[in-house]
């Protein structure tokens, strides 16, 4: 169908008073694509991605500030719990401040890319970067293993999976600080650097097993949706202005052109143009950035440290491809607990829901910073209250929290809560 | 909230009645000569479902030379969305099978809305013929 006349259509049918009776054949159908969640997908790049025992391991380190260079900064320190697996600054604070906004770690196990410019293609490899990154934890991948094999428990846990960790005991032949790009690194034999990133890589494996049980949580979204798919609609799940703004979500706003399916995202990459949060500072380059950083990875998915690189899950991140309407693009964020993770945007732009849909209706400040850009926006020129529905509908999204047990540092680790 | 004349909501469902009654491509199995009548190109999705958005899916691709019988050079397959100004996100594996057919891995239209899909065809003496299809994606 012609896609205007679909637009057409569907604002005609939705202006009527209430969404009482039947829901219009294309909302339905909408609501059903986009509720429940699956289980992730398997991930064969990492043989341990479902591991009990890796789960365990990876829980641990993503809450160990020891893997930081001042022992003080821990994947939770950003990825915090109680705030939705975020932090709630607009920018993230580690060891400086950076030029990103923190995203939430719940249902990462479902995107396509990982981080906003989708620099890299697997959980795994994701959690490498930050470690050593000095923005973040400045860690060193011969620290982070020489600190493993000193502390038993971690040892212990480690050598459960993967088999014993490497030797380092000699200072020589592993120097304190060495990971890529340092002197030290570049002093070592080849073999060793393979040794030590081997089992870097498999920390990263670890970290991933944990991450893949932290979903979304069910929404009051789904459970409407779960009402609708047994045949009996139950809308006081819901409020009417939820409904409503679904309504608007999935046709006439046109929101649903990104934010589909069951994370409420394409899990690819658009530029909004928003404006920048520094009108001081260069443009950020997003996706024109990530994209070649994710071709120099050494790990990507079907890169050497990859357990399946001939996969079809290796080969299809392999074939992506980056044109120029991508330079300034940013990955879809999903929408499920976005009300538990502002500030919005990747620069943390918007502090709230609201000023994210003022601009949506809008587009007041938007840049247009080159003549590739995307052409998918228009103001759509909603009045408050329809504003206001699109707000509850997201309101809706919010998921239970994952079980107690995955919010702490596990038992016998000896590791601080944060 | 806001009302609309009895007259716009029917105009409304006249439309939605014309759009779903033009309606019609799903992307599947389907055949279509290049612009200048040359070659006969026909793809089959190598699973029964119609394409859908943001989905990975493959298709097997045949070219038939209606004018003669000199295998093709090349062949090439493309999609764009034109009122959105970009193309795929996905750079597809071709893979010739034989003279005539090639196995397209790794296709992704990853947005709903209007693709145009473009067969090239390169012939034997390095001349292109393009066929082109229109599917929409809800
Ligand atoms: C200093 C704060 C900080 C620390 C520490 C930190 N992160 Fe992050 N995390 C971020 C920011 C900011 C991003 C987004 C960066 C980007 O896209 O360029 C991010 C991205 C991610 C993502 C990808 C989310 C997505 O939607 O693509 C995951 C998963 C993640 N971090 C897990 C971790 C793990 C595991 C650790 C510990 C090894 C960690 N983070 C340490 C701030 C932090
Ligand atoms: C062209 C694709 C596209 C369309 C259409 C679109 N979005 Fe987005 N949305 C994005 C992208 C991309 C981002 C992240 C942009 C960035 O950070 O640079 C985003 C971000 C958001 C955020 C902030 C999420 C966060 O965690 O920071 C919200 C909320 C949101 N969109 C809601 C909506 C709503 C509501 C609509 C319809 C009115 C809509 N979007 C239409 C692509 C789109």
């Amino acid at each position: 169908m012609n896609r205007d006349m679909f637009t057409i259509a569907i604002c005609c049918l939705l202006v009527a008073p209430t969404l009482a009776g039947e829901l219009p054949a294309p909302i339905k159908r909408s609501a059903l694509a986009s509720s429940p969640v699956p289980p992730p997908p398997a991930n064969p790049t990492n043989r341990v991605a479902d591991d009990p025992a890796a789960r365990q391991f990876g829980q641990a380190l993503f809450f160990d500030p020891n893997l930081s260079s001042n022992k003080e900064v821990s994947c939770a320190t950003c990825h915090d719990p109680a705030l939705g697996f975020a932090d709630g600054k607009p920018l993230a604070e580690g060891l400086k401040t950076g030029s990103i906004n923190t995203p939430t770690v719940l249902g990462t196990a479902h995107h396509r890319w990982l981080f906003l410019d989708g620099r890299a293609d697997t959980l795994w490899s994701q959690a490498l970067g930050p470690i050593e990154s000095d923005l973040e934890m400045g860690g060193a991948r011969t620290d982070v293993v020489r600190y493993l094999a000193a502390t038993p428990k971690l040892a212990e846990a480690y050598a459960a999976v993967f088999g014993p960790l490497p030797d380092v005991s000699n200072q020589q032949r592993f120097p304190d600080g060495a990971r890529p790009g340092t002197p030290q690194w570049e002093s070592m034999a080849e073999q060793d650097r393979a040794s030590i990133t081997q089992a870097y890589a498999n920390l990263g494996k670890a970290i991933e097993a944990y991450e893949r049980q932290l979903e979304p949580g069910e929404s009051n979204f789904d459970r409407w949706v779960a009402s609708i798919r047994s045949g009996t609609r139950d809308d006081a799940i819901m409020t009417g202005a939820a409904i409503r703004g679904f309504a608007l979500f999935a046709g006439d706003a046109g929101c649903m052109q990104c934010h589909f399916g069951p994370m409420l995202s394409d899990l690819e990459f658009h530029d909004l143009g928003l404006p920048p949060s520094d009108p001081a500072a260069a443009p950020m380059p997003g996706r024109g950035a990530g994209f070649p950083l994710l071709r120099a990875s050494e790990f990507r998915a079907d890169g050497p440290w990859s357990d399946a690189p001939k996969s079809t899950k290796a080969r299809r991140a392999a074939s992506a491809r980056i044109g120029p309407e991508h330079w300034g693009s940013f990955r879809t964020p999903s929408l499920r607990n976005v009300a538990a993770t502002a500030p919005y945007m990747h620069s943390g732009q918007f502090a709230r829901i609201s000023d994210v849909l003022r601009f949506y209706n809008t587009l007041e400040g938007q840049v247009r910073r080159h003549h590739h850009a995307e052409a998918v926006l228009v103001p759509l020129e909603l009045n408050a209250s329809q504003l206001l529905d699109i707000e509850a509908f997201l309101d809706s999204l919010t998921g239970d929290r994952p079980p107690n047990s995955l919010c702490v540092p596990p038992e016998g680790f000896g590791i601080p809560k944060p | 909230m806001q009302f609309v004349s009895a007259k716009a909501l029917l105009i409304g469902m006249a439309l939605l009645l014309a759009g779903c009654a033009s309606t019609g491509h799903s992307g599947l199995n389907q055949s279509n000569v290049t612009e200048d009548g040359r070659y006969r190109v026909t793809w089959r999705k190598t699973t029964p479902e119609a394409i859908k958005a943001n989905e990975y899916f493959e298709m097997f691709v045949e070219v038939d030379d209606l004018r003669g019988n000199s295998p093709p050079q090349d062949f090439r397959f493309d999609a764009t969305m034109p009122a959105h100004r970009h193309g795929m996100n996905t750079v597809v594996n071709a893979t010739r099978t034989d003279d005539s057919t090639w196995q397209l891995q790794d296709l992704n239209l990853h947005m709903p809305g209007e693709w145009v899909m473009t067969f090239d065809v390169t012939d034997e003496n390095g001349v292109l013929h393009r066929a082109s299809e229109t599917v929409i994606l809800e």
